[in-house]
């Protein structure tokens, strides 16, 4: 570092001349040569023709400090530090100086080039609010700042990469979020070696607990009531510069699972949809590898009446269960990698075209049997029901370790992959907050807002297991007096 | 104590509950009925209830006898013999501990061979069991305690079995109430007590409870939903089965289980059996985590290559024994001494440690 | 590569031999018929499933061939029928047993014993007597269902819930068999015009058939050992008149009186019903006291002579010897085997006719 302290201003500039796009314009102000430098792909030309030339025009005076008082604008600085100039001059910023001195004044004039807040689109709903971040971070925390207009709201700022200098926020809310948490989250970030940072996910999988595990251990949404909502709980969120995703932590395996429409409908309704979708991972994880497991080895759990339609859909079949599991689950993983890479009318044609032609080909070919091609269609269909697209992913990855265990050793086998899934959650944490929870340990407490959802007045803590300093979120009004019917 | 054990590693106390069922409701559940009724007939329950009671009262006189010492099992063999009788005798505990490993894993093992799969090697389920059991236990104590919890949740499911056969029941059966001699009912209360022997691992994970005081009703608890657990099950079986019939049964539950019918399955055995694997995790996993704790803290060893040297030896023991007696050889060894230790060691250094503290504070 | 090939080997040698459902015969009914003192002959039903007719759901596709093999022990038999067999005999959805008469004549418990060792035969399999060869029964394709083994399961199943047969299966039969002061019965099964009909109650000593029950005896023993709601039971009255009961619901209590040193006991029995059907003109209060009346004098009379029979046989299938013995603290199982033939059985009969259907 110590040499790029010494960088010089002409040394700078030589070496931005490399490249066409900086470029250098002599300027007169009163009377005296000034030199004016920027990089053409990043500065605004209109703001430097209708706002910067126009208002030095006026300047009399040939000193930095009162040009830097006339120009109508913030956020100028004046230094004679080379990197800053250099990392200012990179992020769109004007260069001025006399020609032939070092000290500079450095003139926002970034052009902003993003685009419109639009629909989630990963995470949709259909009521509720239909916002959803964009790349730029300034536009994603005034997304946030208009949800919790207190001033509790804190804001660190980190600059994460060494080549992509990423703007990250991290976000929280002063006495209700642990102090704990927010250091652990600053701590991580802070400790981030890495050149290039893209987007929100990789600093997502560089900070999680266990990088090991198949398993994310902190939340990405895009959904900025949904971030406001963790914040209000308790947790912290981090924004990245250029990412349209938050990350907010800590959570637990079961959030993964709740969408955040849970919340716009009633309780009741929300809470069986989300056992619904509980089961539905379940059943997406083991329904295939228990086909492969009772049809390779335990004939005695079929009951008879199933028997005779097992047998004849399998009995044109020239494999084994698991060959015939593993050609259609890969089948199905074929179709959702075309369909994602795809434009989506074409990935729509894709899906049809897969689903029926070749599922229906593939049975009347004798390849699968009919049972498998509606089980394992159902189980993909149930792994897209999780609201967290990445949970999704890792349950249909873990389906094939399922499939390999039960060819192995039919349900013991499938039983002994539960045991090491059930070890390695327990294991896992979220910013060291356990990931089972509440489930293990066990919280009662916390299952309001967990497996089930129950009414808001029944709300009236914040989640024990962000440890936050100020639990109570609203103070619950006196029990009612028990009153009589018609009363 | 050397180095004290970081907070985060402590469990609350009421998670004790989880830890004594899981240890006492393993393989042992599966076969007990047979044995109570050996001396007493259909009476066996009340020796069921006996045995708890005595159970009770042992896990009280442990918690007495590790709050005097303030440690664990090592610690207060250390103040009261010194450190080489003291140490030779943790040792033997110890050996005690990592043999009810041995005896769980190899007979659930057998269980599978006979039920589900004959030709499956011995060595192989024990080889993934060992790895099993060694990935739970480097995560650490808390997650040991956590397959406890969820090997507790899912034996709750006998409870759910035990409608099936209710088809079949004769609640006469039960008939005459109390029809035998009090000997013979000691005797039962003796072989019943061998079934809730899990409870001496509490020996060894005492300092790891936070506030270690409130944690023995949660122990009794935890041996009281075991009671209740083993009530439940020795009850269905004997107004399910006849006498005889019973005797003839290894292992009475398993065969229960086998009349159980539901439209999507036929044959609730095959579902539960794996299951069981899960119950049994813990069972393993503790006794291991125990030994090898014990040897870390009796010899200074690092706890990790000890866990290593533990479950090599424990997998080519289960691997050696092949047949059916040598299994039962084993269990009934490991179960007299458990039953010695519990009741006959365990007052002696209480009244050791007594005469040990009176003797000090004169 | 080293590691590879350990891994590799190892997970070869972990591997169980698959049994791919398809791929197994699995045997649905096994009957066994004597040859002599020292051998007998198996004959095992197994489903085939017929290709093609698929595609119209609920088109009965499935019917039933069978393999036989003679030997003396259930081993011998199986390795002759594992050399007549394209696939791998699997005992895992065997649902009924059937024993020829001789056979349960000769004892049956070696070969249940067999069944019960193996873990992979469940406890609901139905053991049934069957008059004829059994082989014969199992080669037949009835018309009603052409596969053997479900039209057998279903028969006895629809008897349970409905008729006259008490609950009765492998545990049930072992269950029985294994108790103290207690005889197992088994279904009897007959074929008639092409059809098989349940044909009562085949009464076991021990493990040897010793008499059989008659349809309706079987009915009136279902009373004595296990309360039932829905029985159907039919009377004749005088004049060539008749009437059924319907939802019949009874159930019966044993009472012990120990006078001196030998047991009495006593049968109350209690049952409950309409009358469904009547042929005679008017049906009102007066013709109900009548049949019921009627009722519990065939009742008691059915019931007596059916417990002299059993106590001249010397077998007790309704278990009077378990009620002694759970009446009596430190009970002796010789000194009842003598006592049983001589001991007074009194049966009380109640029974309540509650109305006389829907039309007056």
């Amino acid at each position: 570092m110590s040499d790029k302290d010494k960088i010089t201003l002409p040394a700078l500039m030589e070496e931005f001349q490399e490249s066409n796009d900086f470029h250098l314009q002599p300027v007169k102000i009163g009377g005296q040569p000034f030199q004016l430098f920027y990089m053409t792909t990043l500065a605004d030309q209109s703001v430097i023709t209708k706002d910067i030339l126009p208002s030095l025009r006026q300047v009399l005076t040939p000193d930095l400090e009162d040009i830097q008082r006339e120009l109508p604008f913030i956020n100028t600085v004046i230094t004679t530090d080379g990197s800053v100039i250099e990392e200012n001059i990179l992020r769109g910023y004007l260069g001025l100086n006399h020609s032939g001195a070092d000290e500079c004044l450095m003139i926002p004039a970034k052009e902003e080039k993003i685009r419109d807040i639009t629909v989630p689109e990963v995470e949709f709903s259909v009521i509720g609010p239909k916002q959803a971040f964009i790349e730029d971070i300034q536009t994603n925390i005034q997304l946030i700042r208009r949800r919790l207009p207190v001033k509790e709201l804190k804001m660190i700022e980190l600059e994460v990469g060494s080549l992509s200098k990423a703007k990250v926020a991290i976000i929280y809310l002063k006495d209700i979020a642990n102090e704990e948490n927010v250091n652990t989250m600053k701590q991580r970030i802070s400790d981030i070696d890495f050149d290039h940072i893209d987007d929100s996910s990789y600093i997502n999988q560089m900070i999680e607990d266990n990088s090991m595990s198949p398993f994310p251990q902190l939340i990405d949404t895009e959904r900025p009531d949904r971030v406001a909502a963790s914040l209000s709980e308790g947790k912290v969120a981090v924004l990245v510069d250029g990412s349209p995703t938050a990350i907010t932590g800590p959570t637990t395996f079961i959030e993964f699972f709740s969408a955040f429409d849970d919340y716009f409908s009633s309780w009741h309704i929300s809470s069986v949809v989300r056992v619904i979708r509980l089961l539905s991972v379940a059943f997406s994880i083991f329904a295939t590898a228990i086909y492969v497991a009772v049809l390779t080895y335990h004939s005695q759990l079929i009951p008879k009446d199933l028997l005779s339609t097992l047998i004849q859909s399998r009995q044109a079949i020239p494999f084994p269960p698991i060959i015939e599991a593993l050609f259609l689950e890969l089948t199905i993983e074929l179709l959702r990698e075309a369909g994602a890479r795809l434009p989506t009318k074409v990935g729509q044609t894709i899906g049809i075209v897969g689903g029926i032609v070749i599922g229906t080909a593939a049975v009347e070919a004798g390849l699968t049997s009919n049972v498998l091609l509606i089980i394992v269609a159902l189980s993909a269909l149930a792994s897209f029901t999780t609201p967290i697209y990445r949970i999704g992913n890792t349950i249909r990855v873990l389906r094939f370790p399922f499939l390999i265990v039960a060819q192995l050793w039919g349900l013991i086998g499938i039983f002994i992959g539960i045991g090491v899934l059930l070890v390695h959650l327990i294991g896992l944490t979220s910013l060291g907050r356990p990931y089972l929870e509440p489930i293990f340990p066990p919280r009662v407490a916390d299952f309001k807002d967990s497996i089930i959802r129950l009414p808001f007045s029944m709300q009236s803590t914040r989640p024990s297991l962000m440890r936050t300093p100020r639990s109570k979120r609203f103070k619950k009004e006196e029990a009612e007096k028990k009153k009589d019917i018609d009363e | 104590m050397t180095n004290p054990i970081p907070e985060r590693n402590l469990i609350s106390p009421f998670l004790v509950l989880f830890l004594i069922n899981a240890m006492q409701v393993g393989v042992g559940v599966l076969g007990f009925p047979r044995y109570v009724a050996i001396d007493v007939d259909y009476d066996g329950w009340i020796a069921v209830i006996l045995g708890g009671f005595l159970t009770s009262v042992a896990i009280w006189l442990i918690f007495i006898i590790l709050r005097r010492g303030n440690g664990d099992i090592i610690e207060v063999h250390k103040k009261v013999y010194g450190k080489w009788l003291g140490g030779f005798l943790s040792f033997l505990i110890l050996l005690y501990l990592l043999s009810l490993s041995l005896v769980v894993l190899r007979t659930y093992i057998e269980v599978v061979q006979i039920w589900v799969f004959a030709q499956l090697e011995t060595w192989a389920l024990s080889l993934v069991f060992c790895a099993l059991a060694y990935y739970t236990i480097v995560k650490g104590f808390r997650v040991v305690t956590g397959i406890c919890f969820i090997s507790v949740i899912l034996s709750f499911l006998t409870y759910v079995s035990l409608f099936g056969p209710l088809e079949f029941m004769e609640m006469r059966n039960l008939l005459p109430i109390v029809d035998h001699t009090p000997i013979e009912f000691l005797k039962a209360t003796k072989t019943m007590v061998l079934s809730y022997l899990g409870v001496k691992m509490l020996l060894i994970y005492y300092p790891f409870i936070k506030q270690p005081e409130k944690a023995l009703k949660w122990a009794v608890g935890g041996n009281v939903l075991t009671m209740i657990m083993y009530l439940s099950v020795s009850l269905v079986a004997f107004i399910y089965f006849s006498p005889d019939q019973l005797q003839r049964t290894i292992w009475p539950l398993l065969s229960m289980w086998q009349i159980i019918e539901m439209p999507f399955l036929e044959r609730f055995e095959f579902i539960a059996i794996p299951v069981w694997s899960i119950v049994v995790l813990p069972n393993i996993c503790l006794g291991l985590w125990s030994t090898s704790r014990g040897f870390r803290l009796l010899f200074s060893f690092n706890q990790h290559q000890t866990l290593i040297v533990l479950l090599i030896i424990v997998f080519c023991l289960s691997s050696m024994l092949q047949t059916r007696a040598s299994i039962d050889l084993l269990n009934t060894v490991v179960s007299e001494t458990g039953f010695y230790l519990t009741y006959v060691y365990l007052p002696i250094l209480w009244l050791i440690q007594t005469i040990r503290l009176k003797g000090r504070s004169t | 590569m080293k590691k590879l090939m350990i891994i590799f080997l190892l997970l070869t040698t972990a591997c169980v031999p698959t049994k791919i459902v398809d791929e197994l015969m699995l045997i649905h009914a096994t009957g066994f018929d004597y040859i002599d003192e020292k051998n007998m002959r198996a004959t095992i039903s197994v489903p085939v499933y017929h290709q093609g007719s698929g595609h119209s759901a609920g088109e009965q596709s499935v019917t039933s061939e069978t393999i036989t093999g003679v030997g003396h022990t259930a081993k011998d038999i199986r390795s002759e029928m594992d050399s007549k067999s394209p696939r791998l005999i699997e005992n895992s959805k065997l649902a009924v047993v059937l024993f020829d008469h001789e056979t349960a004549n000769n004892g049956i418990i070696d070969t249940v014993d067999t069944f019960y060792r193996d873990p992979t035969v469940g406890q609901r399999v139905y053991l049934t007597v069957y008059e004829g060869q059994t082989r014969e029964l199992l080669e037949q394709n009835l018309s009603l269902q052409p596969e053997i083994s479900r039209y057998l399961t279903e028969l006895i199943e629809q008897n349970i819930k409905n008729h006259e047969l008490p609950k009765s299966n492998m545990h049930v039969f072992l269950y029985r068999y294994f108790q103290k002061g207690m005889d197992p019965f088994l279904p009897y099964l007959k074929k008639s015009d092409g059809q098989v009909q349940v044909d009562g109650l085949a009464i076991f000593k021990k493990d040897k058939m010793c008499t059989i029950l008659s349809r309706e005896d079987s009915f009136i023993f279902k009373m004595l050992v296990e309360s039932f709601q829905e029985g159907t039971f039919e009377i004749s009255l005088k004049d060539e008149e008749y009437a059924t009961i319907m939802n019949l619901s009874t159930r019966a209590k044993y009472s012990l009186q120990k006078d001196s040193d030998s047991p009495k006991i006593t049968i109350n029995l209690f049952t409950k019903g309409y009358v469904n059907e009547y042929s005679g003109e008017t049906l009102d209060q007066k013709k109900l006291d009548a049949i019921n009346e009627i009722l519990e004098e065939e009742l008691t009379k059915k019931i007596s002579t059916m417990i002299e029979t059993f106590q001249e046989l010397n077998v007790d299938p309704i278990g009077l010897g378990f009620q002694v013995k759970t009446r009596t603290r430190g009970w002796d199982e010789k000194e009842w085997t003598r006592q049983y033939p001589d001991v007074p059985v009194d049966v009380n009969v109640t029974t309540k006719i509650t109305h006389g259907g829907v039309s007056e």
